[in-house]
C-alpha cells in the first residue's frame, strides 16, 4: 500500500463512519430516487451524477439512499488524494501534503458534504482533476512527457461537467490562463480537433436526458420531450436570473456586488479554516511564487473565480439571510477551499523551511504531529455534521405518511416534503395508497404528480385527475385531502379551500361556498381532527429532533412541524376536564416552513398536557442553534 | 498490469469492509435501542429503530432477521388489539425497508405476499369503517391492485447500461493515454451499449 492509498481509504472511512444513514434534507430523496429510476432530478438533471449513482445502488449493503452518498464519501475520498499528491509534488514534504490534507477534510463545507447525497463532491473532483492537469504541466520540477493527453483530458472532463453541474466550467478560465502561461506549447490542430471530439464524447452524456426523460418515464422531476425542453433544462432556464446563461451574462453587473461577495466568501474561509490560516496562505503564496510564479498565477486566478466572484454571483449581496447563507456558502465554495488548503499546505511548508534553516533541530520531529493536528477538529464535525445520527428527514418523510387515513391524497411544498417523500413513496414503495402531489409554491395552482402515477391512481382518485376542483370536494368531504402546509390567505388555492391543523399536515377541506351545510360540515370536520390527531400521535415519533447531531437547517426546520404538533396536542389536553397545575403557559410557535408564527395561545397547564409541553420547548431548545458560518 | 488489479481489488476489498463495519455498527445500535425500547414497553421506539436495522441491510445478517421477527411479532400484537394503524405502521416499515434495500434484486422478497396481503386487508378494513368503499373485497382488491405494479427499471437493461457506460468512459481514457485504434471500437461498442441499456432498463 502507498501513502496515496492510505490516505484515500483513511479519509473514505472517516466519511462513511459519518455518513448519513437513509436521506439527507435538500435534493437527498430526488437524487437518491432519480438514480434508482433512472430518471431525472430538478434542472441540470445531473444525469452523470444520477448514472453513476445508479451504478453505487447495485452494491448489496445498505439503503438505496446510502449507497448513493457512499458516492459522495468515494469523491471527496479521490479529492483527497489529490489534494495530496498536488501538495506533495510542490512541497516534497509529506508533513505539508497531510496537513493540507487534514485541514480540508475537518473543513465544515467539505465535510458536510462528503456525506450526503449531493452531486458537488463529484463536481469537485472532476474540477479537480483538470487543476491538477494543469498544475503538473506548469510545474517546473517535472518534465511533463504526454501533454497531449493533459489537454485531451481536460476537453473531455469539460464535456462530463456540463452533465453535472456547471459550476465546473469556469475552471475554463484558468485553464485559458495556464495555456497562455505555457506560451512555448501550442496546440496543433490535430489535438484540438481531438479534443473537440472528446469534449462532445463527455457532452453526449447528456443525451440521458432525452432518452430517460421523457413524460411516460416512471419518475421524473423535470421533463424532456424535445430538444427544446432539453435547451430549458441543461441550460437550467427555470431559475430565471440564476439560470447558466442569464447568471453568465449579469456576471459583471452590480460592481458592488463583487464586495460584498468578496467579504461574505472570506468570512466563508475564515468560519472553516480560522482566521489563522490566513497567515498561512500568505507564506503559502510566497513559497509559491519563488517555486513556480507561473503555478501561483494559475492557482491564484481559480481561487479567485470559485471564491471571490462566484460568491459575487450566489452571496454577493450585503446582508443575506440564514437560508441564503446555509445553501450558497455550503456547497458552491468547494473548490475554492479544496484550492485555499493547497496554499495553507504550502504555507505550512514555508513555515517548516524557515524553522528548519533557523537551526531548530526538533522542527523535522514534530512536524508530522502538528500536520495531523487538525483531525482533532473532528470533534467539532461530530457534534454539528454528524450526519450518522440524522434520522429526522427519513422520520417526517415516513410520518406525513403514517399518519393518513387510507386512500388519501396528500399535497407536498418544497424540497424537504417533496423529494423525501418521493424517496419513500416511489423507491420505498410507502403507504402506496397515499397519492402524493408536489407543488413548488402556494402562489399559483400547478400539481406535479410524481408521487401519483396516473398509470397507478387514476382508479383510485379519479377526482383529482379531473382537473376540476368541484369534482374534488366529495372526496375531500371525506378527510382524504391534505397538505404539508396551512393555506396560506395570499395563495391561490385560498378561493377554493380552507386548512385546518392536523398533526404534521393539514387537513384541506372546500370553502364554505361548495358546501351544502356549512356549520355541521365544520363540527364534523372539527370533531374527525380531534379524533385522527390521537391517532397521529401514536404514530408518529420526533424522537429524532432530539437525538441528531447536526446543525442542519433543514432538519432544524422539519422539527419545528413536530413542535406544532407537539402544541396542538397541548392544546387539545388543556380543557377542564384535564387536571390542571394552576399554571399557565404562553404557546408562540413559528413555524418556519411557511414562515408564519402561529397564533399566541395561552393555555392551562395541565397534568396530561405537561408531558408534550415539556417535550416541545426541549425540540425547540435543542434545536435552536445557529448554522455554522454564522456562529 | 496484475499488480494493478490485485492492488484495486484490496483497495475495494477494504472499502466494502469499511462499509460492512459502519452498516454493522448500524445494525448493533439500532437493534439494541430496539430490545431497549421494547422492555420499556415504548413500542412507537422500538418501531422506529428495528426500522434502522432494516435500512441499515447487510445480506445474511441475524439482526436484521431478528429485527424483522420483532416487527411482525409487534403487528401481530396491535392487530389483535384492535389498534390497525399501529399494525399497518409495522407491516409497511418491512415492506419499506425490503424495497429500499434492494439491489440486483429485493432482500426478502419471499415475505412480500404476506406481507402485501397484511396490509391490503388493513387497508381495507379501514376504508370501510370511514365509508370509502362498500365492502371489504373491494377496498382488498383495490390495494393488491396498486402493490401488485412495480415499475422499478429492468435489472438487467439496467446492469448492461451501467457496464457499458463505465467501459465507455474508461476506454476514452483509456485511449488518451495509449491511443490503440482497438480502444475506439470498443468504445463505439460500448457507447451502444450503453444508450440500448438506457432506453431499454
Amino acid at each position: 500500500m502507498t501513502r496515496y492509498h492510505l490516505i484515500f481509504l483513511s479519509s473514505f472511512a472517516i466519511f462513511i463512519f459519518f455518513l448519513t444513514p437513509n436521506i439527507n434534507t435538500g435534493d437527498g430523496g430526488e437524487l437518491a430516487t432519480a438514480s434508482y429510476f433512472l430518471g431525472t432530478a430538478h434542472p441540470s438533471a445531473y444525469p452523470l451524477y444520477l448514472m453513476l449513482g445508479k451504478a453505487f445502488t447495485f452494491m448489496p449493503f445498505g439503503n438505496i439512499a446510502f449507497k448513493v452518498a457512499v458516492m459522495s464519501a468515494a469523491c471527496s475520498a479521490l479529492s483527497l488524494t489529490l489534494i495530496f499528491w498536488l501538495v506533495l509534488e510542490l512541497t516534497t514534504e509529506t508533513a505539508a501534503a497531510i496537513f493540507s490534507v487534514t485541514m480540508l477534510l475537518v473543513s465544515y463545507s467539505y465535510f458536510t458534504q462528503s456525506l450526503l447525497v449531493k452531486f458537488y463532491q463529484l463536481n469537485l473532483l472532476l474540477i479537480l482533476l483538470i487543476f491538477a492537469l494543469w498544475a503538473r504541466r506548469l510545474s517546473a520540477r517535472r518534465e511533463v512527457v504526454d501533454d497531449d493527453a493533459t489537454v485531451l483530458l481536460t476537453f473531455f472532463s469539460f464535456g462530463l461537467i456540463t452533465a453535472n453541474h456547471h459550476t465546473g466550467i469556469i475552471m475554463l478560465g484558468p485553464v485559458a490562463a495556464a495555456w497562455l502561461l505555457l506560451r512555448k506549447d501550442s496546440l496543433s490542430v490535430k489535438t484540438m480537433l481531438h479534443g473537440l471530439v472528446l469534449f462532445l464524447s463527455g457532452f453526449i452524456i447528456n443525451i440521458y436526458l432525452l432518452v430517460r426523460g421523457r413524460h411516460d418515464n416512471f419518475f421524473n422531476a423535470v421533463v424532456v420531450d424535445n430538444f427544446h425542453d432539453f435547451y430549458q433544462v441543461i441550460t437550467r432556464q427555470s431559475y430565471k436570473q440564476s439560470g447558466t446563461i442569464d447568471a453568465v451574462a449579469g456576471s459583471f453587473g452590480n460592481l458592488a456586488g463583487f464586495w460584498y461577495g468578496f467579504r461574505n466568501f472570506l468570512s466563508v474561509l475564515i468560519s472553516n479554516f480560522s482566521i489563522f490560516s490566513c497567515l498561512l496562505f500568505f507564506t503559502g503564496c510566497i513559497f509559491l511564487v519563488r517555486k513556480n510564479y507561473r503555478l501561483f498565477i494559475f492557482l491564484l486566478f481559480a481561487i479567485l473565480l470559485y471564491g471571490p466572484f462566484l460568491a459575487k454571483l450566489t452571496l454577493g449581496a450585503a446582508t443575506i439571510p440564514e437560508i441564503s447563507f446555509y445553501l450558497g456558502a455550503h456547497q458552491y465554495f468547494l473548490p475554492a477551499i479544496a484550492l485555499f488548503a493547497v496554499v495553507i499546505g504550502c504555507g505550512f511548508n514555508q513555515i517548516f523551511l524557515w524553522l528548519k534553516a533557523s537551526g531548530l533541530r526538533l522542527v523535522p520531529k514534530i512536524m508530522p504531529f502538528i500536520a495531523v493536528f487538525p483531525l482533532v477538529f473532528l470533534v467539532s464535525r461530530a457534534t454539528d455534521s454528524n450526519f450518522r445520527t440524522d434520522f429526522v428527514p427519513y422520520q417526517y418523510a415516513k410520518d406525513i405518511y403514517s399518519i393518513l387515513p387510507a386512500d388519501s391524497v396528500i399535497l407536498t411544498y418544497g424540497d424537504n416534503a417533496s423529494y423525501q417523500g418521493w424517496y419513500l413513496k416511489l423507491a420505498g414503495r410507502y403507504r402506496e395508497d397515499v397519492c402524493q402531489i408536489s407543488s413548488g409554491s402556494q402562489s399559483y395552482i400547478h400539481w406535479t404528480l410524481q408521487g401519483c402515477n396516473r398509470k397507478i391512481y387514476s382508479g383510485v382518485f379519479p377526482a383529482f385527475f379531473s382537473q376540476k376542483f368541484t369534482a374534488m370536494v366529495p372526496d375531500m368531504l371525506r378527510d382524504r385531502f391534505y397538505g404539508t402546509d396551512p393555506v396560506k390567505n395570499d395563495s391561490a388555492y385560498d378561493s377554493y379551500m380552507n386548512s385546518g391543523i392536523f398533526s404534521l399536515d393539514y387537513l384541506y377541506y372546500p370553502k364554505d361556498k361548495y358546501l351544502d351545510n356549512a356549520a355541521v360540515t365544520k363540527k364534523e370536520i372539527s370533531n374527525f381532527l380531534l379524533r385522527r390527531r390521537l391517532i397521529a400521535d401514536k404514530l408518529l415519533n420526533d424522537n429524532g429532533c432530539l437525538t441528531h447531531l447536526t446543525d442542519d437547517l433543514f432538519t432544524r426546520q422539519i422539527c419545528s412541524a413536530y413542535v406544532v404538533h407537539l402544541t396542538n396536542m397541548a392544546m387539545q389536553y388543556s380543557g377542564s376536564g384535564y387536571e390542571s397545575t394552576g399554571k399557565t403557559v404562553e404557546l408562540n410557535v413559528r413555524d418556519t416552513k411557511t414562515g408564519y408564527l402561529q397564533p399566541l395561545y395561552t393555555i392551562a397547564v395541565t397534568e396530561r398536557n405537561k408531558p408534550y409541553l415539556l417535550r416541545s420547548t426541549a425540540i425547540q431548545e435543542f434545536n435552536n442553534w445557529k448554522i455554522f458560518y454564522q456562529r | 498490469m496484475l499488480q494493478h488489479i490485485r492492488r484495486a481489488a484490496t483497495i475495494l476489498l477494504c472499502m466494502l469492509a469499511v462499509i460492512i463495519f459502519r452498516l454493522s455498527l448500524d445494525q448493533w445500535q439500532g437493534y439494541q435501542d430496539a430490545m431497549k425500547s421494547l422492555h420499556e414497553g415504548d413500542y412507537k421506539n422500538a418501531v422506529t429503530y428495528f426500522d434502522h436495522t432494516l435500512n441499515a441491510h447487510i445480506p445474511f445478517s441475524p439482526l436484521e432477521k431478528k429485527a424483522k421477527e420483532q416487527l411482525l411479532a409487534l403487528a401481530s400484537k396491535y392487530d389483535n388489539e384492535g389498534e390497525p394503524e399501529m399494525a399497518l405502521l409495522c407491516y409497511e416499515t418491512i415492506r419499506t425497508s425490503r424495497y429500499l434495500t434492494r439491489h440486483l434484486f429485493v432482500p426478502d422478497s419471499k415475505d412480500i405476499p404476506f406481507l402485501d396481503n397484511k396490509i391490503a386487508s388493513i387497508k381495507a378494513g379501514l376504508l370501510v369503517k370511514d365509508g370509502i368503499v362498500r365492502n371489504f373485497s373491494e377496498g382488498y382488491y383495490q390495494q393488491m391492485g396498486i402493490m401488485n405494479k412495480d415499475h422499478s427499471p429492468s435489472v438487467l437493461w439496467s446492469v448492461i447500461f451501467v457496464a457499458s457506460f463505465l467501459a465507455y468512459l474508461g476506454f476514452i481514457v483509456l485511449w488518451i493515454f495509449k491511443r490503440k485504434p482497438v480502444y475506439i471500437y470498443i468504445l463505439c461498442l460500448a457507447f451502444i451499449g450503453w444508450l440500448t441499456g438506457l432506453y431499454l432498463a
